[in-house]
């Protein structure tokens, strides 16, 4: 493993932060200023010119964009969203506890995922080639296949209406948090990690796979070393930083996931927000979900690129989300 | 002998592979005119079970399933394929140009179509339908989300062949750029192409359909997304409202799926 000098972690922090002000500026400009006037919309036919200047002085629409936008982003760094024009509310304190929710949803999904796929790639990585290698490849290749609200649809169905054993929806009681009630966890959660668990075990696989087939495994093997000592001295040492830079991907994953899943259950999480903020065409709370959301992709990424630069220079990256596999 | 077995096995799995492929592919042309009633005629109470003449019963609103699945495969179909060729104008030229020539500008765009690579696709187009963009900029979206990744595979698979002889030939005997690309390139990269387009084809079919049964599908009309999405509440009701076009999606999608990554894999040389 080599440790990434400090210039080039920092050029990497760098270019996160600026990719994130460029996306705060497209988002804003996108959501607040393409589609037209928000007051107008807000107060339908209630309008008047009057009670429109007075609301746009109230929330601010009134300055030049670039300085609405200069005063939402330094809003945003003090934790103030500003207020939505639809529900006349400040977003600020709804987006921190929809991102609790979220963050225990991907929390449990990501656990999950990480066992499953690196516990299923090794499995089959191992011994690329042979038969459970490709029976797993074939599941695997199938499940990455569905969509998640395809797959959720189906557990529902099976689990909620079929046997009612789970809850269909996940709402969670205002005042307590979603661990208060594990069970509405169970299929938002199995929805993510079954598509998630399926590609990373793919990814895990095609690595573990090609360190199998190098020189000192098959040595390793000839010199009669028991299989789980070949995968723990030989194999997942020279694995662990690609599989850790898979899983450090997961997390953009995640961020595209809850947008669907958690509308399917109508878990209150983040990504539903966003998904009914777009549909009530609710501008403040998009772009305070939007930007979040996007942070926390960012985030993944730069991690990824940490550890790709870490403990594999020059390798080509396995993971990127190439082919348009990676949702 | 069990050559020819495996052989016919093999023609076996593909025919069961591509039957739900060209199923979608045959209704988007001819589903319309299949379809027993109007999509939008109501026909029964909501959700009512199946009986004769509603074979899968009736939807949230008392229209014909049936009817609903036939018509539904055009809003899964088409605009993904839309999609896709829109993002092969653009990632086949940039794929095969950043391939050949590795300069500065290549650098570039290679760079700069990373970028796209961090965010996630289905949130980049939640904000696009958020700026209330007209359906044609959605579509065009879907497509360029696929070309970073496209033109890093393409890239790959022309370096491969950019530098044997006979590229450097036609560049000797003085054949122009566009020439060299036209005609020397394209048809020696065919099938990474195609195998390209067939995979992007996957992404864009999982974002219409996730899209689509958020609510926010691009072009208006029945579609097997959006039937999920409205009939999730009649499931207990009748369940084949949901199940059935829940079932057509994921069969499409696994469909396309293993077809492209059977294209993929005869490229590696697998058999």
């Amino acid at each position: 493993m080599r440790v990434p000098t400090p210039g080039r972690a920092l050029r990497l922090v760098a270019g996160a932060v600026a990719l994130l002000l460029a996306v705060s500026v497209v988002l804003f400009v996108a959501v607040q200023v393409l589609p037209g006037d928000p007051v107008t919309q807000a107060l339908g036919s209630t309008y008047t010119p009057e009670r429109g200047a007075q609301l746009r002085a109230q929330l601010g629409l009134d300055a030049p964009v670039a300085e609405q936008y200069l005063r939402w982003l330094g809003g945003v760094l003090r934790g103030d969203f500003g207020t939505s024009a639809v529900t006349r509310v400040p977003v600020g304190p709804i987006v921190a506890e929809r991102a609790g929710n979220s963050v225990v949803l991907a929390a449990a999904a990501f656990v999950l995922i990480a066992v499953l796929g690196v516990g299923f790639g090794l499995f089959a990585g191992a011994r690329p080639g042979s038969g459970r290698d490709r029976a797993v490849s074939a599941v695997t290749l199938t499940l990455t296949a569905v969509p998640e609200f395809a797959l959720a649809t189906v557990l529902v169905a099976v689990f909620a209406f079929a046997l009612g054993w789970l809850p269909a929806v996940s709402l969670v009681a205002p005042g307590s948090g979603p661990l208060s009630q594990p069970a509405i966890l169970v299929l938002p959660v199995a929805s993510l990690a079954l598509y998630g668990g399926a590609y990373t075990a793919r990814m895990v696989r095609g690595i573990v796979a090609d360190i199998a087939a190098g020189p000192h495994v098959e040595a390793a093997r000839i010199a009669g070393l028991p299989e789980h000592l070949v995968l723990r001295r030989h194999v997942l040492p020279s694995a662990a930083g690609s599989i850790a830079q898979v899983l450090a991907l997961l997390v953009p994953y995640l961020v595209g996931g809850a947008l669907v899943v958690e509308t399917v259950f109508a878990y209150p999480g983040l990504g539903a927000l966003l998904a009914s903020a777009v549909r009530a065409r609710d501008a403040v709370q998009v772009e305070a979900a939007g930007l979040v959301l996007a942070a926390v992709a960012i985030a993944g990424f730069l991690v990824a690129e940490l550890i790709q630069d870490r403990s594999c220079p020059g390798r080509a990256v396995p993971m990127r989300p190439a082919l348009g596999r990676l949702r | 002998m069990t050559r020819i077995l495996t052989r016919r096995l093999r023609i076996v799995g593909l025919a069961l592979v591509a039957t739900p492929t060209l199923l979608a592919a045959a209704l988007t042309l001819a589903g319309p005119h299949l379809a027993p009633h109007r999509v939008d005629a109501i026909v029964g109470i909501p959700y009512e079970p199946a009986r004769t003449g509603l074979p899968l019963g009736t939807d949230h609103l008392g229209r014909d399933v049936v009817s609903g699945l036939l018509t539904g495969a055009r809003g899964v179909v088409l605009v993904p394929v839309l999609a896709v060729a829109l993002g092969s104008l653009v990632a086949v030229p940039l794929g095969l140009l950043t391939g050949w020539r590795s300069g500065r500008g290549s650098r570039l765009v290679l760079r700069g179509s990373e970028l796209l690579l961090v965010l996630p696709p289905l949130l980049v187009l939640l904000i696009v339908v958020g700026s209330r963009a007209p359906a044609a900029l959605i579509v065009a979206v879907i497509g360029l989300l696929g070309v970073p990744g496209s033109v890093r595979y393409l890239r790959a698979a022309t370096a491969r062949v950019a530098h044997s002889g006979y590229i450097e030939h036609a560049i000797a005997v003085g054949e122009r750029r566009t020439a060299i690309l036209t005609r020397e390139l394209v048809p020696v990269l065919a099938g990474p192409i195609l195998t390209d387009a067939g995979l992007r084809l996957v992404g864009s079919v999982y974002l219409v359909a996730s899209l689509s049964f958020l609510g926010f599908a691009p072009v208006g009309g029945p579609n097997w997304a959006t039937m999920v999405a409205q009939n999730a509440d009649g499931g207990s009701l009748n369940p084949a409202a949901l199940l059935a076009p829940g079932l057509c999606i994921v069969a499409f999608t696994v469909s396309v799926n293993l077809l492209a990554d059977r294209l993929a894999g005869r490229l590696r040389g697998d058999r």
